[in-house]
């Protein structure tokens, strides 16, 4: 079963990218997807680390607006694609992520292709 | 690719190098995401489904054939949801608009992207499309060309 991991990030973890301690954020990130790779639970081409949320553009039906879509404390930072065998697996994976404990991950399932 | 022994070196180069291949190419990956009501979740097995799905796949499959896609997926209902934190795991808030799906796309410009993000079938049910750009480093996790 595949699971769509959403990386949430507070804006103090967000603010590590641009600070003395970048080395260190990019490194855990680098290191945790080695991890899902290393483990075959990563789906090639799925994932995507984002820009800064303030870089965004949201559209609705009657505006465009600067931002990103969520109006909270924490933002979509990330995100990747697993293919494990249950939601347990999933979460698992998902409390080993950088930003559980300065944010958190969002977990849903992906619907099956249709065939 | 192994970046565990030089981590920061190796990083610090995917991303200056994929950032110059990046520039070379003029094009830049941007990930799209889609925040649909209520309703439009509902439409999925309902009596509208089949012009719910009829109008995701003719705009996803537009995206296709035009040969920008780079990935993406469709998300099971927030209900199917969990959220981690530290302070362990729940259920999400499905209230309101909630996150559906989203695409990884390349294109030129951030306004052509823009543009992708406006013809998305979201925008009519009343739900809203995020438009950010991908990190030039974050390429290393997959091979998404």
């Amino acid at each position: 079963m595949k699971y769509g991991l959403m990386f949430y990030e507070n804006a103090s973890e967000l603010e590590r990218r641009e600070s003395a301690d970048a080395g260190a954020y990019w490194a855990a990130w680098a290191g945790y997807i080695d991890l899902l790779a290393d483990a075959e639970v990563l789906v090639r081409g799925s994932g995507a680390g984002l820009e800064a949320p303030q870089t965004a553009t949201t559209i609705r039906k009657d505006q465009i607006q600067d931002g990103p879509f969520a109006d909270t404390k924490e933002q979509l930072g990330g995100l990747v694609v697993i293919d494990v065998p249950s939601l347990d697996d999933a979460i698992k994976w998902a409390q080993l992520a950088p930003c559980v404990n300065a944010g958190g991950v969002e977990i849903r399932p992906v619907l099956p292709d249709p065939s | 690719m192994k970046l565990n022994q030089t981590i920061g070196a190796s990083l610090l180069l995917t991303g200056l190098l994929a950032g110059a291949i990046a520039r070379q190419n003029a094009a830049k990956q941007y990930a799209i995401f889609f925040y649909e009501p209520k309703a439009a979740f509902a439409d999925r097995s309902n009596a509208n489904a089949k012009q719910y799905w009829d109008t995701w796949s003719a705009y996803i499959g537009g995206i296709q054939q035009s040969g920008k896609m780079d990935g993406g997926s469709a998300l099971l209902p927030p209900e199917a949801g969990t959220k981690i934190t530290k302070s362990g795991s729940a259920k999400l808030d499905a209230k309101g608009l909630n996150l559906s799906g989203f695409v990884l796309i390349h294109e030129d410009s951030y306004e052509a992207a823009l543009k992708v993000a406006k013809s998305s079938p979201a925008i009519a049910e009343g739900g809203a499309v995020e438009v950010r750009e991908i990190l030039p480093m974050s390429q290393h996790n997959g091979e998404s060309r």
